[in-house]
């Protein structure tokens, strides 16, 4: 077990709770957020060593809140993994160009996802 | 916005949407397949969620409004 902590940004209960089922089988500890305002109240208790996060979100975006994530001491560097059902280039290149390590198109396979999060988490332990 | 490129919106706003059931319904089927997820009780959770989505997709599929 390797129990890193993994934030999870989903506004969709459905996909918040799967995820955080096959995360915590494979060994993570697993915070939520279904908006900003609590994924900084969870950042705040715990400073989390990946964070999954869904570009809809309500009244501030995934994209928005990738921005201020960036801008905090400590998680400058932290991987984030931009979840989204919007597809194309535009996806893909703003991903690149705010900072996220990755990104996953839904719907995903969590087993696909499961395997993202412990290869960003092992890249980073070598760093 | 032209009408076009307003349409090309709107159509990219409907295929997210029909997205998003569909992604709860793969992930939870993908859990379930993969027998990660042994606990009887979250098991007859995914299988609720899946069910709870593939009726969410149907109806907004059935919707006439997203038809246009």
């Amino acid at each position: 077990m390797s129990g890193e902590t993994i934030l999870v940004v989903d506004d969709d209960a459905d996909i918040q709770m799967t995820v955080r089922l096959a995360l915590e089988i494979s060994g993570y500890k697993v915070m939520e957020g279904s908006n900003a305002k609590e994924a900084f109240d969870a950042i705040a208790k715990c400073t989390p060593d990946l964070i999954l996060l869904d570009v809809s979100l309500p009244l501030v975006s995934g994209w928005q809140l990738l921005e201020k994530i960036r801008s905090i001491p400590g998680l400058d560097e932290t991987p984030v993994v931009i979840t989204t059902a919007h597809v194309g280039n535009e996806v893909s290149r703003r991903a690149t160009q705010l900072g996220a390590s990755d990104y996953l198109a839904k719907p995903f396979d969590v087993e696909a996802l499961s395997g993202l999060v412990r290869r960003l988490l092992a890249a980073r332990k070598n760093e | 916005m032209t009408d076009r490129t307003e349409g090309i919106s709107e159509r990219a706003q409907r295929l997210h949407d029909l997205r998003q059931p569909l992604a709860a319904i793969l992930a939870a089927a993908s859990a379930l397949r993969s027998n990660i997820v042994a606990d009887p009780v979250a098991r007859e959770r995914l299988l609720n969620i899946i069910a709870e989505n593939a009726e969410r997709l149907a109806e907004m599929l059935d919707d006439p409004s997203a038809n246009d």
